[in-house]
């Protein structure tokens, strides 16, 4: 049995049993009642997505630094991961965003900039499905993962440096304590879930690619063809 | 570099036919904008920022695609990186280029949008400076993206797909800039904008630079 | 957040739950389906 797997049923063990406290134990919160509790899962997703986004962040620089290949299946595994999750995050928060804001969306800072990473990401994804030579590829998502991360600390701090429509971090200092405990235990839980879906994903990847590396060279007509 | 900078700008100065119709993709797109919105003058005035930059970068995809088309054409890329020239100045030659040539259209769409959308302003020097800084913005990544995409068949969707969503950043900073100098800017809220877009401008054109050489190797 | 309190909304409790675990499910799925094709060969 796969690694990968393992951290994929801690994580949701985990998941089962922060939800259960979050959704059924934890007290209401003062002005949201119980929509509040959306936070058990949108925060943890929120914190993983981010690390996702700075892992495949270091995956690109250490692929530029260290040209080995293996950093390149991370970094597919790490775009792929952040999308999801990025997806996802931006489906609890429209869902959460419904009954607080009164809309299913909108154009505050945190939530564009949000946006704007994940589509960079699904635009680095595609970028490597238009690009056949492996190196190339690498190097090149490399470059634009790089690229695309300059906005990541924009997110971060968009709540902070304008009159965001979003909450502040969740901090401890922010939450009160009766609801720290579900949101650890689940932060932990989305952590052990988007590890060994790295871990799995990154295998897929690089199975892929020996595979690529195996077949036969491409004919030399063919190659002059592709630069026009 | 300035060698290249200069072989750069002969290069665009001999193809200015091609600018002309840079501006006047431009000049439509602001059009249809207005027709977008239909006769509402004081919405169009509200958004003509909004429009001068959507216009701008859509313009740019059409001048960052051609800035390596010679290149591409006579597979001189390859040549250049044969000469003792390191592979960063071109880069730099390049988006300079690029920048110059945006920053042109911007200045010239102005008075496009001041009819169109009776959106003039009596601060045009802020405005030039907010122009200058935002096609900065979109030139230093895009010559970038232009280099790689230039070399795959897809390139015409690529560039688009790749550019937009990671110079919305500086994008969003541009527009809010002009629209506060376009539509009077009480409380001085331009200039923090307009460092951020000098932030933003710093990082990019270092960043780039740094990676561009990897992005041409062979 | 200025207004008052917000009573039930448990839909939506349930909506975002449910589509955080059928995200993850479904990735996981296709996780092991793609893993599966790639090492079978």
């Amino acid at each position: 049995m796969r690694k990968g797997y393992a951290f994929i049923a801690i994580g949701a063990l985990l998941l089962l049993f922060g939800s259960y406290r979050g959704l059924f134990v934890a007290p209401p919160e003062q002005f949201m009642r119980d929509v509040q509790r959306i936070m058990y899962v949108h925060v943890p997703t929120a914190w993983n997505w981010m690390l996702a986004v700075i892992f495949t962040c270091i995956c690109a620089v250490a692929f530029l630094l260290r040209n080995n290949m293996k950093w390149d299946s991370r970094l597919e595994a790490g775009l792929e991961v952040s999308t999801v999750f990025g997806f996802l995050l931006c489906c609890q928060g429209s869902i959460w965003a419904k009954p607080t804001w009164g809309v299913w969306w909108d154009w505050d800072p945190r939530l564009t900039t949000t946006a704007v990473l994940l589509l960079a990401t699904l635009g680095i994804l595609a970028l490597r499905s238009f690009v056949e030579d492996p190196t190339k590829r690498a190097i090149w998502s490399s470059v634009a993962t790089i690229i695309a991360s300059v906005d990541l600390p924009i997110v971060y701090f968009s709540v902070k440096w304008w009159n965001s429509l979003h909450q502040e971090q969740s901090t401890p200092q922010t939450v009160s304590s009766p609801f720290h405990l579900p949101l650890r235990v689940n932060a932990f839980g989305v952590l052990f879930l988007m590890i060994g879906f790295i871990m799995l994903r990154t295998r897929i990847a690089a199975a892929r690619l020996e595979r690529e590396l195996a077949e036969p060279p491409v004919r030399i007509g063919e190659e002059a063809g592709e630069l026009a | 570099m300035i060698a290249a900078l200069r072989k750069e700008l002969l290069l665009q100065w001999r193809t200015r036919g091609q600018f002309m119709a840079v501006f006047v993709f431009g000049a439509a797109t602001l059009l249809l904008f207005s027709f977008g919105i239909g006769p509402d003058a004081s919405a169009l005035r509200t958004f003509s920022a909004g429009f001068l930059w959507l216009g701008l970068l859509l313009s740019s995809t059409l001048t960052l695609a051609e800035s390596f088309h010679a290149e591409m054409e006579n597979r001189a890329l390859e040549g250049l990186l044969l000469l003792p020239s390191n592979p960063r100045s071109l880069y730099y030659a390049k988006a300079i280029a690029n920048w110059l040539q945006l920053t042109i259209l911007g200045i010239a769409l102005i008075p496009i949008m001041v009819v169109l959308y009776d959106a003039g302003t009596t601060r045009l020097p802020t405005l030039l400076l907010v122009i200058a800084l935002g096609t900065a913005g979109l030139s230093a990544p895009g010559t970038l993206y232009a280099a790689m995409t230039a070399q795959i068949k897809a390139k015409q969707t690529l560039l688009p797909l790749l550019l937009f969503p990671l110079i919305v950043p500086a994008l969003l900073a541009s527009v809010k800039a002009t629209s506060l100098v376009i539509l009077g800017d009480p409380m001085g809220q331009a200039r923090p904008w307009i460092i951020l877009l000098l932030a933003f401008d710093l990082i990019y054109w270092s960043l780039c630079g740094l990676l561009y050489g990897r992005v041409v190797e062979d | 957040m200025t207004g008052g309190v917000i009573s039930g909304g448990w839909e939506f409790v349930w909506a975002a739950y449910g589509v955080s675990a059928a995200i993850f499910i479904v990735y996981t799925i296709s996780l092991f389906v793609r893993l599966r094709e790639v090492t079978r060969k």
